[in-house]
């Protein structure tokens, strides 16, 4: 073999190695994309169908290491909705997006102090109500907006927080008593390719 | 896919036609290199080359010609939720000679529900012995859509369309220059990117003759360091 082809040889498997390197040393996988109403399961639609009636709804998959579910989006009554199941179907949970001034005063009043101790400033991004319960519950609330069944009910916030390390990108999941369940700082996707 | 293509055949068809005066096209391959140093500082370092293949201004004008290759380092600290600063130092090697060139940039990417938004405003100084120092002002503005889902992930493919005006200092003398550079990008995992797409650059449009240069670029970017959670 001549020098030349040695040395193209030789970056090739250099740059399969780094590759190959990088794939398998993933700690977390997180994927989502769009996926035609055909791989839906039926018991999705169906709910999406009772809920949403001549709503356009549009069908992703997610996969992350924490499993596999199939999420449903749509725009009703001037909220975005996203309606995430099971594999098989069966509903996990609805999170309605809405504005922070419209909570439940109580709520706003109890999140916020609890916000107030946890940065220094803060700046709200999205809102979105989180509910939990029997199919036929969430149908209503959905609806009717309420109900008088038992639920669970969650507030999972978007915000821009200031802490000892300057502003950063929070996702905070708190009960209506604002007793903070989870923060999670949302890392920016590596943003090289923007910049140059 | 077909429309991704479609639109690249019409932009390139737009190039050509535009390319009355002084055209040149060729090749801007790249490789790119980030470090992650610590939660809000990063190290990136690439290289990049440049060869030209058409060339109207010279008599053989469809010939393979070597231009030059830049070497860069910049140092990247996060500013906030969504800015970065960079500066640093660009070294370009051409016909045996070095030429030198500072920069500085403050980028603001922002993302949202199905769109990432860059801005990026920057300003360099180029320095060499046989020419006049240069100094530039830039911004550029660049729109990254992901072909499937909300947001892009590993194995999946993006669109990316960039815009960039460029004010020029040198001599004395004032020019402007505009870059136009619709992509395609595909995310091999977190760590890696690659993205396809041309490069067009407009210049001196403002006297009789203006100035066309339209380049194939290919671009790796490739980082390390580890994400916690993709937005």
């Amino acid at each position: 073999m001549c020098p030349y082809c040695c040395k193209i040889r030789y970056y090739i498997t250099l740059i399969g190695i780094i590759l190959t390197t990088n794939i398998y040393g993933q700690t977390k996988f997180e994927r989502e994309y769009r996926i035609k109403v055909e791989n839906v399961p039926q018991e999705a639609k169906d709910f999406t169908d009772l809920c949403f009636l001549n709503q356009k709804i549009k069908w992703y998959a997610e996969e992350s290491h924490e499993g596999n579910t199939i999420e449903a989006k749509t725009l009703y009554h001037k909220h975005k909705y996203s309606i995430e199941f099971t594999t098989s179907g069966d509903i996990q949970d609805v999170e309605k997006e809405i504005k922070f001034g419209n909570l439940n005063p109580e709520h706003k009043s109890k999140i916020m102090y609890t916000l107030e101790k946890l940065f220094s400033k803060y700046k709200i991004i999205k809102t979105q109500i989180q509910w939990k319960a029997d199919n036929d519950v969430l149908i209503s609330l959905i609806k009717e907006g309420h109900t008088n069944k038992q639920y669970s009910l969650h507030y999972e916030i978007v915000l821009k927080g200031k802490k000892e390390k300057g502003y950063r990108i929070y996702e905070v999941l708190c009960t209506p008593n604002g007793e903070m369940i989870k923060i999670l700082e949302i890392v920016q996707r590596n943003s090289d390719n923007m910049q140059f | 896919m077909k429309n991704i293509f479609f639109i690249f055949f019409v932009i390139l068809s737009y190039c050509t036609i535009q390319a009355q005066s002084e055209f040149s096209s060729g090749l801007l391959p790249g490789i790119r290199v980030s470090a992650k140093i610590s939660d809000q500082f990063k190290w990136i370092n690439s290289i990049q080359s440049r060869q030209i293949f058409i060339d109207n201004t010279k008599e053989k004008s469809l010939d393979y010609e070597y231009i030059l290759t830049d070497i860069s380092s910049l140092f990247s600290i996060k500013v906030g939720a969504h800015g970065i600063f960079n500066i640093g130092y660009l070294i370009r090697l051409q016909d045996g000679t070095a030429i030198h060139r500072s920069i500085q940039q403050y980028n603001l990417v922002q993302d949202f529900e199905r769109l990432r938004i860059g801005h990026r405003f920057a300003t360099d100084q180029t320095f060499n012995i046989a020419i006049p120092p240069q100094y530039r002002l830039r911004y550029k503005i660049s729109l990254e859509k992901p072909l499937a889902g909300n947001k892009v992930d590993p194995k999946e493919f993006y669109l990316k369309l960039g815009n960039e005006y460029l004010g020029i200092y040198q001599s004395n003398e004032v020019t402007l220059e505009i870059r136009v550079l619709p992509f395609i990008g595909y995310e091999i995992n977190h760590k890696n990117k690659i993205e396809l797409g041309i490069d067009y650059r407009l210049s001196d449009f403002l006297d009789s003759g203006s100035e066309n240069d339209m380049w194939l670029s290919i671009n790796w970017f490739y980082a390390i360091s580890m994400r916690s959670k993709s937005k």
